[in-house]
């Protein structure tokens, strides 16, 4: 099998993007790094996976990235 | 039943109205998109779809417009089902380890013996319960909503999606659980719910046994709402009026499958008897069962799903035997631009009979049999009688009808019944009380004994 392919990016650049668009980007951005770190707690970890499996759905509904977020455990 | 209780008009919103009201060709372009990610995805990671897609020399970057889906195989619920059994207990569709998975779910087994299991991970299944939140939101249900959910909580996928997407619209949810019917019906009453999720059967059932004990659903609750999957029900008009008449209430209909998680179309508020399918979700073909040739717009053929929304088991162009009639999204006007199948699930390719040169379907029967409110429950029973078809409509009486009522029902009934199959003759048969099955979930209304006849 090929290395994995985590990301399968919408990369859109819509023709309504807002600035709440980037606010969210922003925050989604946020989470994914912040779930790659091996440092979490188990708290913590659980519900950043949370809060990065319920911004994901606002990206995918506002049409702003498509991203598989399995490796990060969401 | 009590004098007619006119429920007030449902709200009207939009979820998400960024792709509910895009342009087509711009949520053309967004499937593409998503399709040729889907794509590029099952074939990286999952090895039974790198199996399919190699062996129909399929690559992911041949995908080049919409059209080009028809270049992958087809999916069917058998195939599924023989993977997991080869490689027990998820096959090898996974496109990353089970670990990642927080819930299981299988199907119903309505139309085989072994369900089909999934797993799916915080994102997946979030992403199901919004998919059903866009869905009842459509319908009407906002936060200051109590919902009753007479539902048993079990490993079948049912109304767990519809739990969770009532709370995230902010509403209450009431897990009805294990408990008998008149202990939900009271429970209905004392909780002061507004809306129930329910098969449409169970609706009706819940009804017969307020009649029972005295209760009219339609005055004694506070329900506005019948929100319904898992059967074609308010589809067919005599269904909806049945419902709607029971619990003084307006009845939305939702389709959805285990397979794929969410609500893939749904009823809005304008109630046009038709579906607006979750575009930006899924992409539905409709296709000749035969030919497996698209079909016109307004014709009716096979529903075929491919899902956006989950990528733990990637589902590509999955035939899901439902018959469908597609129109465009413009017909409504809700402003929605997402298509809409008319009149929900029409039937089942699998459920479709030929009784001596006619075609038979349950949902047909059973859109006869509701004009008669004097019936609790029917089956369908298919037999051969000297190498000759025969269909015999089993009826089971409401309590409390007197049996002179009942029995003059049966010409009346079956006169009505070949009226509507282009003549063909149907037995009725009027059975005692309690012989007929009650169903929470899926109805199961067919016996086709012909087979064990040969």
């Amino acid at each position: 099998m090929d290395l994995p392919r985590e990301r399968v990016t919408e990369a859109v650049a819509h023709a309504r993007a807002t600035e709440m668009d980037g606010g969210v980007l922003l925050v989604y951005q946020e989470l994914k790094a912040l779930l790659g770190r091996d440092d979490l707690d188990p708290a913590t970890r659980a519900n950043l996976v949370e809060a990065l499996a319920a911004v994901s759905l606002v990206v995918h509904d506002l049409v702003l990235d498509y991203d598989m977020l399995y490796d990060l455990g969401v | 039943m009590s004098a007619r209780v006119v429920p007030p008009p449902l709200p009207r919103g939009y979820w998400n109205p960024r792709t509910e009201l895009m342009p087509r060709k711009e949520l053309e372009s967004l499937q593409l998109r998503r399709l040729q990610h889907m794509v590029a995805w099952a074939y990286a990671r999952s090895p039974f779809w790198r199996r399919r897609l190699d062996a129909a020399k399929v690559v992911p970057d041949a995908i080049h417009g919409l059209d080009d889906i028809q270049r992958l195989p087809f999916l069917t619920k058998a195939e599924l089902i023989a993977e997991q059994t080869a490689h027990p207990p998820y096959g090898e569709l996974l496109t990353a380890p089970a670990s990642v998975g927080v819930a299981y779910h299988h199907t119903s087994g309505t139309t085989g013996k072994t369900p089909f299991r999934v797993v799916e991970s915080a994102r997946d299944w979030s992403w199901g319960a919004n998919a059903w939140a866009r869905a009842l939101y459509a319908f009407g249900l906002r936060s200051t909503d109590v919902v009753y959910l007479p539902f048993g909580y079990g490993p079948f996928i049912g109304f767990w999606g519809a739990h969770y997407a009532i709370q995230r619209i902010g509403a209450t949810t009431v897990a009805g659980g294990a408990q008998p019917s008149e202990a939900r019906i009271r429970q209905i009453i004392d909780v002061g719910a507004t809306a129930i999720v329910a098969t449409p059967s169970y609706a009706i059932r819940l009804g017969q046994i307020a009649a029972e004990l005295g209760i009219d659903l339609a005055s004694e609750t506070k329900v506005v709402m019948t929100l319904h999957a898992g059967e074609p029900g308010p589809g067919i008009p005599a269904t909806r009026t049945l419902i709607e008449g029971i619990w003084g209430a307006h009845a939305g209909d939702f389709l959805g499958m285990t397979e794929t998680a969410g609500i893939t179309a749904y009823e809005c508020s304008e109630k046009r008897s038709g579906l607006h399918i979750s575009e930006d979700y899924f992409l539905e073909e409709v296709l000749d069962p035969l030919t497996n040739e698209p079909v016109a717009m307004g014709e009716v053929g096979e529903r075929v799903c491919t899902a956006f929304g989950i990528g733990l088991i990637p589902i590509l162009r999955y035939r899901t035997g439902d018959l469908v009639r597609r129109i465009p999204g413009r017909e409504c006007p809700c402003g929605r631009t997402f298509d809409v199948y008319q009149g929900g699930v029409v039937g089942r390719a699998d459920d479709m009979r030929v009784i001596r040169g006619t075609n038979v379907y349950p949902s047909a029967i059973e859109g006869v049999v509701r004009c008669y409110p004097e019936i609790r429950e029917f089956r369908i029973v298919l037999t051969k009688v000297q190498n000759l078809d025969e269909i015999t409509i089993e009826v089971e009486a409401t309590a409390g009808v007197a049996m002179e009522v009942a029995e003059r029902l049966v010409p009346r009934l079956t006169k009505d019944l070949a009226d509507a199959h282009e003549g063909l003759r149907f037995g009725v048969t009027l059975v005692p009380e309690g012989t007929l099955p009650i169903f929470e979930l899926k109805a199961r209304r067919l016996q086709d004994l012909r087979g064990d006849q040969a």
